[in-house]
């Protein structure tokens, strides 16, 4: 049993809630079972249910609560509401030899995403790059997931999605885009692979909810209330409007990814139309985009994965600054604390633990 | 009389005309025609929105770097590398918008064949302004992205030390009824174009874009300019994405990286930068007319959004650009006296006249 080992806190920054119960330590491989399990029961065909056991292991191991198993219940609640269905008919409705189009037909975001993102790996295979957009589908969660499935093939991978608007454009008051999350990989030889994943907002809803949880407030220049008023309230920004990054810049950069995603997908909606996920009976309408690149289309593959090193090794030679421990790449500190979390498996909060043994055991799946 | 002028208001000068000087001048100096018209394209493409920075001006920087020996004015365009979707490009020191627009020019011809087109060109010479690029796929109908490194610019993330370029980035749509979508930045906090003007005005930058002498933040924009610690837009975000861009440029192109890029005052050596060029092609995807009416709801939603207090209108990107290149369009380019004084000069030495004003 593990009920008694002491309370796991990790030092990313993402695990920052204080809980008086300790953890439970969930084992990765049984964390992938378990959600399998449970959606396999509700109608998900083998393969998809295991996609997004494997996705949200993925997110737990590297401290991406808020996109792990955390989503279980939302995802469980969207399959009996109706606003998810378990087993559609995802269908490519357009294709060339390097790009597609899948009508995901309201697939949760990681079994339209993966199938996206493995779809346009065998394009990039083939012509050397690979483009599929996705429609009617929810939100991607962790983006560098898709990165990472490319990484892993030993191609370059780009993954965007669209979500429900909480962004103002730069200058307005009103939420017209989502936080367009994205995520890029790139593999390496003898170094971890290079993940970076981003939001397009100065701070994700995650942050503010921790944030809350500690009782402090915002930065100043992050977020509007709901009527458009500048706020370092984190419940005034939570309700209210969330500001880009760079100002101009960051809201730039998901404009162009509104047009990546939602308008160039042609799915229903795009923009402010995209439904909340927690309006469970109803298709969210995300879209994605995923794009993988094979280097051998431009390099012999060991000589890219070696010039990646070089770079990570000249990023890790950089002097850190005062109060800096060391000069990281994307995705290093998550890959570490995956390692040791593959070890030692993954921490679920007992609020979590309790609802999901619950939910197992209406399903007849031991937690 | 037409809309269109033929003559332009004093002391401005036609776009036509500007174009057919710079692409006598660069003949004069020894650039192939084919090369001399995408170069002078590039060159209008800045001064009818205003940035005569990276306009006709370059003229100057290339007749400088080609005499250094540190441009060169031929190269070869074949594909290094080359599959139904992709290619390499190696520009052997040609100049950045040639290198660029041969390299977007294959990328749209395949993307037209198989729906996107990704194209890397190394070895290449100055390379501004990005936005040129994408409107290069975005004159076609289609959707554009185009990624350069650059001398080292920012410290990584964590770091006081200058490894990574700013890494200038554009990404480019076209809509129905509005103007297209032109998406011109870098990875940097703030553009070293604020920089300079901050500058000259004794004005501060704000903080949290650059560090000074001593490693930590400065709001001096003469030190900024002179340590050249540029920080990255939000941070960790931006600096993430710096290195990203570095490994789809050099990395990805086999040419130079980070600190192996020479800066453009060096007029006798190659810069070695790289171009990340890619083209979509809507029609792949859904009917592009479809494309276009949703880029405009889209541009709509954002126009409605209530301005905040002191803003006077919520734009999309190339909007106010856009707008400004409709006037020179129309009355012609305002090119600042200095620069059209020594671009006259150097018209003068190869046998060239330079427009009337």
């Amino acid at each position: 049993m593990i009920e008694d080992l002491p309370a796991h806190r990790s030092g990313t920054g993402t695990d920052k809630r204080r809980v008086s119960e300790p953890n439970e330590l969930i084992d990765a491989a049984r964390l992938r079972a378990f959600v399998a399990a449970v959606l396999e029961r509700l109608g998900m065909p083998e393969d998809d249910a295991v996609t997004v056991g494997a996705a949200f292991a993925w997110a737990d191991l590297r401290g991406i609560t808020a996109q792990g198993i955390a989503k279980l219940p939302l995802l469980v609640g969207r399959i009996r509401a109706g606003g998810t269905p378990a087993a559609p008919a995802i269908r490519v409705v357009a294709e060339t030899p390097a790009a597609a189009v899948l009508n995901a037909a309201g697939a949760w975001g990681q079994v339209a995403g993966t199938r996206a993102m493995r779809l346009a790996i065998v394009k990039a295979r083939a012509t050397g790059a690979g483009i599929v957009v996705v429609r009617d589908t929810t939100s991607g969660s962790a983006m560098g997931w898709y990165a990472s499935l490319a990484a892993d093939e030993g191609l370059v991978g780009l993954a965007i999605n669209d979500t429900t608007p909480l962004q103002a454009p730069h200058g307005g008051t009103t939420r017209v885009l989502g936080n367009q999350a994205f995520a890029i990989g790139a593999p390496a030889a003898r170094c971890p692979t290079v993940i970076f994943d981003s939001a397009t907002t100065a701070i994700s809803w995650t942050g503010i909810e921790a944030l809350i949880a500690r009782g402090e407030p915002l930065t100043a220049g992050l977020a509007l209330d709901a009527s458009g008023t500048p706020t370092i309230d984190p419940a005034a920004a939570l309700a209210g409007i969330l500001l880009p990054i760079g100002g101009h810049r960051g809201f730039g950069l998901s404009l162009m990814w509104a047009v990546l995603t939602g308008v160039l997908s042609g799915g229903a909606r795009f923009g402010s139309e995209i439904t909340p996920i927690a309006d469970l009976a109803r298709s969210q309408s995300v879209s994605h985009l995923m794009l993988a690149l094979d280097p051998s289309a431009w390099l012999p593959r060991e000589r890219f994965l070696a010039r990646v090193d070089t770079l990570v090794d000249q990023i890790h030679a950089s002097p850190p600054m005062a109060g800096v421990q060391a000069v990281l790449v994307p995705g290093e500190r998550a890959a570490a604390l995956a390692a040791e979390r593959e070890r030692t498996g993954v921490p679920v909060v007992p609020e979590l633990s309790a609802r999901l043994r619950s939910l197992g055991a209406e399903l007849g799946v031991a937690w | 009389m037409s809309p269109a002028t033929t003559r332009p208001s004093p002391g401005r000068i036609l776009a036509a005309d500007l174009r057919a000087f710079a692409e006598a001048v660069l003949e004069a100096l020894g650039m192939p025609a084919d090369d001399a018209a995408i170069a002078a394209d590039a060159m209008v493409y800045s001064d009818l929105r205003g940035a005569f920075g990276t306009g006709s001006n370059r003229l100057l920087q290339i007749a400088a770097r080609s005499r250094g020996g540190g441009l060169a004015l031929h190269a070869d365009w074949t594909p290094v590398r080359e599959t139904a979707a992709t290619a390499s490009l190696d520009a052997a020191g040609g100049w950045g918008p040639v290198a660029g627009g041969r390299g977007m020019r294959l990328a749209i011809d395949k993307a037209r064949a198989v729906g996107i087109g990704v194209v890397v060109v190394r070895n290449s010479d100055v390379t501004a302004a990005m936005g040129y690029y994408p409107a290069l796929a975005v004159r076609e109908g289609l959707v554009g992205l185009a990624i350069t490194n650059s001398v080292p610019l920012m410290p990584p993330w964590g770091s006081s030390q200058r490894l990574l370029g700013n890494q200038a980035f554009a990404i480019g749509a076209p809509a129905g009824d509005h103007p297209p979508l032109i998406f011109d930045s870098s990875t940097s906090a703030y553009s070293m174009g604020l920089m300079r003007a901050a500058r000259e005005r004794g004005e501060p930058i704000p903080p949290g874009v650059a560090l000074g002498r001593d490693g930590r933040e400065t709001t001096d924009a003469a030190e900024a300019l002179d340590t050249l610690l540029l920080l990255p837009m939000g941070g960790h975000r931006g600096g993430g994405l710096a290195i990203l861009w570095e490994v789809l440029t050099g990395v990805l192109s086999g040419g130079r990286t980070t600190t192996q890029i020479v800066g453009m005052d060096h007029l006798d050596q190659a810069m070695g930068l790289s171009l990340f060029l890619l083209a979509l092609d809507p029609a792949s995807f859904l009917p592009p007319q479809e494309f276009r009416a949703r880029v405009d709801r889209l541009i709509d939603e954002v126009h409605a959004s209530p301005p905040a207090p002191g803003v006077t209108r919520v734009r999309v990107p190339g909007e106010r650009k856009a707008s400004i290149t409709v006037e020179f369009e129309r009355d012609g380019i305002p090119i600042p006296a200095p620069q059209a004084t020594a671009m006259a000069k150097l018209g003068a030495e190869l046998g060239v006249s330079f427009p009337d004003r």
